[in-house]
């Protein structure tokens, strides 16, 4: 019997080879790993001996959920998939996608907090998990079908409220560069391929339960109100973008761009998202249009609404209708998204009649929704689109392919910027259709290697924001020096963490982030004004590592990296303090296991910490600093000639890195010479089997 | 019957004094504060019609030391003068300062109004803005004038200082080179204008 609230208590285990479904006591195997990512790892550890590819039918995919999915926790939406990731490059390694939409929520409901998928189907099969009735079903019918039919077939079979994560054809025909999509858009990039791989095609969840909150109901109460005081726009960006009556600051880049007179042109009544006062809780939803933020003011006419996860006010994913683009290209008016999702489309083209932003902007982002998450195809953080840019204008596409399958794409098209185009290139990527799509599909890594390409020249060009191991950087030194960098070391694909830049960029001016920096890591020089990077500062690595733990916290607890974490605050009364004790404040109160900022960070950090040692265990070195935690070349160059440390230049300096390099891993217990966690490091955590493991193979630094 | 102007009132702040009824510096001040609830200034012109409304009546000549009163016993009723002769209102409950200054010289002196929110973000945020913006709410000025105002500002007293920088999307930046070098500031127009973007 579960004794705590936020957990299911239960996982449960598919073996799609012998069709086998069995569960298991959450508490007793996994509590120490919260959930997410950390059931992820844990699960990877124990199960999938190193040698083992993504697509073998001893590599699992777990979907795992935490403590908070499926409260009232606002932004608890997250799902973690981790699995071997096929696009890491050039060997695959442990990795994490995280989807949110309704899927984390529907699975606590039904019961679940996560779902270990192993094995290989003979056929292709759907997963039905209906409270505890949990069915293998036949997929051949919706096999081949794109990820919205799928869904639309499964949810008639189960129940109109069924959440249905599918792959699309790019998924079935094992393209690396593929999703997995619950709820219309919210999808996991870069797993799709690998249920593929096991002949599975979704997985239909419904719950009719609920989750059981430890604490008393008025202190639940109480502190979901705090949580949503703190809140502030998209990102936590906690300024508006412009001067509002109410607002001290703004900065024209924040996300949080509700004002009078932006309207939601396509609501079907008029809808005026209004100055938005931080205190007015019950419009936080009003305050960021993701559609327009990136595609410029004039999406306001076409934005219906936001749309977004469980229990999340912040609504990132904007619902758009343009009406013309039903007669243009044969599409529905009406699409939903987010980031570079909401620009797959717009983002292959170098320019555009109108520019970017323009209205044929707009159309190519429908476009590109349009077909991208129903065919199912991972763009890798905007990589794909530009290594397609970089290869067409470098000419290498010309020279790569035949002249025949050249001449079958219209190039003309292409160069005229019509969104068009993307019909006639991505159905193809989905299929493997001919060289171009097929390359374009394995992924950056695998690309450059069959094409002959050299990784060094993606690393000496900074446009391309390539970093290392076949993905891109995600935030990192280009606004926050040594911190970003530090943070896209880790992973074994782009970091996904925003919990630095989030801060970085959240609005308010340089004093104000300096204060917050001294009362949560301890020296005011954690942060730079941006362009303004100063030398190494030991407070840069710890930010780095809180960054980190954040990261994984939130991914374990199933709370959303992109919208916290909540260091920061909209509230002038506050000073515009947030509150870094959210995560274990909630996780306290949902489970009943009482634990304070420093406890639950030394659980992030063990989370963290199994994550290296897959990774070290799957490259069979300890040798991380020289093999893994590589910088590409762009990070030391400036194209006006600047050197490191002077006003506008992003650029780094190779000695300063190797200072910021050993006092991250000092920071974090790991030997500097490796960069690999040391014996007592793992023994800390709880890890001693871990490290015992690892040394008996010299993956140890002595 | 139209009541006449006590020497004092007291309001709840939602214009009711302590009997329950509606006095005029109540009428006002709750008047005030609903307008800068949503964004604008009261102009002190509005006054008697607004208390005519409530069937409240000034003596003749009476408006300056009501409302300097009114400013006196409401902690939070600001007056600001716009220069020309015109007075304006607002609640810093509901507005700050500054705002309250957009929408005041983007009536009277949006050139001043450019130049002092140009330099108000280098100096304080260390960071060139769009012109787009001067365009955009609360500012709402007419594109012809900003750009007008942009391309004579370096020959004209007291804006020396208001440079620009073209970013390779061609947006136009503003900053001031008395807090912002112009290396620094071409990298920060780019970063906002293209390289955000493309790093989303």
């Amino acid at each position: 019997m579960n004794r705590y609230g936020g957990w299911a208590g239960k996982v449960l285990r598919v073996d799609l080879s012998t069709g086998r479904i069995g569960t298991e006591d959450t508490i007793e195997l996994y509590k120490d790993y919260l959930g997410g990512t950390g059931i992820g790892y844990k699960v990877m550890w124990d199960e999938v001996p190193p040698g083992t590819k993504p697509y073998d039918p001893e590599n699992r995919i777990v979907f795992a959920v935490g403590p908070l999915a499926g409260t009232g926790v606002p932004c608890n939406g997250r799902t973690a998939v981790t699995t071997l990731w096929p696009t890491c490059w050039p060997i695959p390694l442990v990795a994490s996608g995280h989807m949110g939409g309704h899927f984390a929520a529907k699975l606590k409901y039904a019961g679940y907090d996560a779902v270990i998928i192993q094995g290989k189907a003979e056929r292709p099969v759907w997963l039905m998990i209906a409270d505890d009735k949990v069915e293998l079903h036949d997929a051949r019918r919706i096999w081949g079908q794109g990820i919205r039919a799928a869904t639309m077939a499964i949810a008639e079979i189960m129940a109109p409220d069924a959440v249905v994560a599918a792959i699309g054809p790019a998924g079935e025909n094992l393209v690396p560069m593929s999703v997995l999509i619950n709820s219309v858009s919210h999808s996991a990039g870069g797993v799709g391929s690998v249920m593929g791989s096991k002949n599975l095609k979704a997985i239909g969840v419904r719950g009719t339960g609920s989750v059981r909150i430890a604490g008393k109901k008025e202190d639940w109460e109480r502190l979901i109100k705090y949580h949503l005081s703190l809140l502030g726009g998209n990102n936590q960006h906690v300024v508006p973008n412009s001067p509002q009556p109410w607002a001290e600051f703004y900065d024209p880049k924040s996300r949080w761009n509700a004002a009078r007179g932006r309207r939601w042109g396509k609501a079907g009544h008029l809808v005026d998202t209004g100055t938005c006062d931080p205190r007015q809780t019950n419009r936080i939803a009003y305050r960021s249009n993701m559609a327009a933020f990136f595609m410029g003011d004039d999406v306001w006419q076409y934005t219906v609404r936001g749309n977004g996860c469980t229990s999340c006010p912040i609504r990132c994913h904007t619902i758009t209708k343009v009406p013309s683009i039903t007669a243009k290209y044969g599409i529905p008016a009406v699409g939903q998204n987010t980031c570079v999702g909401f620009m797959f489309g717009s983002a292959f083209f170098k320019d555009l009649p109108g520019g970017l932003r323009g209205k044929t902007g707009l159309e190519a982002c429908m476009v590109g929704m349009h077909l991208a998450d129903d065919l199912g195809i991972w763009c890798n953080y905007m990589q794909l689109q530009r290594d397609f840019v970089k290869l067409y204008y470098g000419g290498v596409i010309k020279r790569k392919l035949g002249a025949r399958e050249f001449a079958s794409y219209p190039w003309d098209k292409y160069e005229a910027g019509d969104p068009a185009f993307l019909f006639d290139l991505l159905p193809r990527i989905a299929r493997k259709e001919g060289e171009l799509a097929t390359v374009l599909g394995l992924g950056t890594g695998y690309l450059l290697e069959r094409w002959g390409l050299s990784e060094e020249e993606w690393g000496n060009d900074k446009d391309l924001s390539y970093w290392k191991m076949g993905h891109p950087k995600h935030h990192a030194s280009e606004e926050t020096g040594q911190c970003g960098l530090l943070i896209n070391l880790i992973y074994n694909r782009d970091a996904q963490c925003h919990s630095h830049t989030n801060f970085i960029r959240n609005g308010l001016p340089l004093p104000f982030q300096k204060r917050l920096a001294a009362e949560t890591w301890g020296d005011p020089e954690a942060v730079d004004a941006l362009g303004d990077y100063r030398p190494m500062h030991p407070a840069k690595a710890r930010m780095a590592k809180w960054a980190l733990l954040r990261k994984e916290l939130h991914d374990s607890l199933s709370l959303c990296n992109w919208m916290g974490p909540w260091v920061a605050s909209p509230l002038r009364e506050r000073g515009y303090r947030g509150d870094d004790s959210l995560e274990s404040m909630l996780y306290t109160l949902a489970t009943g296991d009482d634990k304070d900022r420093a406890e639950l960070d030394r659980v992030g950090e063990r989370i963290f910490l199994l994550h290296r040692a897959l990774t070290i265990r799957g490259m069979g070195t300890k040798e991380m600093r020289t093999r893994h935690d590589k910088i590409p070349a762009w990070v030391y160059m400036d194209k006006t000639g600047k050197a490191p440390f002077t006003k506008g230049t992003t650029r780094m300096d190779k000695e300063d890195i190797r200072a910021a390099l050993d006092m991250f891993y000092d920071e974090l217990g790991w030997d500097r010479a490796t960069g690999a966690p040391t014996r007592a490091t793992y023994r800390k955590f709880g890890l001693a089997d871990v490290a015992a493991k690892l040394a008996g193979q010299n993956l140890v630094p002595e | 019957m139209k009541g006449t102007v006590n020497d004092r009132e007291e309001t709840d702040g939602q214009g009711r004094n302590g009997t329950g009824q509606t006095g005029p510096a109540a009428i006002a001040a709750a008047a005030i504060r609903e307008r800068s609830s949503v964004g604008d200034l009261f102009p002190r012109a509005e006054l008697d019609h607004l208390l005519n409304e409530a069937r409240h009546q000034l003596p003749e000549g009476d408006m300056p030391t009501f409302v300097a009163r009114l400013v006196r016993e409401n902690g939070d009723i600001r007056e600001l003068s716009g220069g020309d002769g015109d007075f304006y209102l607002y609640s810093d409950l509901h507005m700050t300062g500054a705002y309250a200054e957009i929408l005041l010289h983007r009536r009277n002196d949006p050139r001043r109004l450019i130049a002092a929110t140009v330099r108000q973000n280098s100096r304080e945020c260390g960071r060139p803005i769009a012109l787009e913006i001067f365009m955009e709410s609360p500012f709402h000025l007419e594109a012809g004038a900003v750009h007008a105002f942009v391309a004579t500002m370096a020959a004209t007293a007291g804006y020396e200082d208001i440079a620009t920088v073209t970013t390779s999307a061609a947006g136009i930046y503003l900053y001031s080179t008395a807090d912002l070098e112009e290396g620094h500031a071409a990298m920060l127009a780019e970063w906002f204008d293209v390289g955000q973007n493309l790093n989303p």
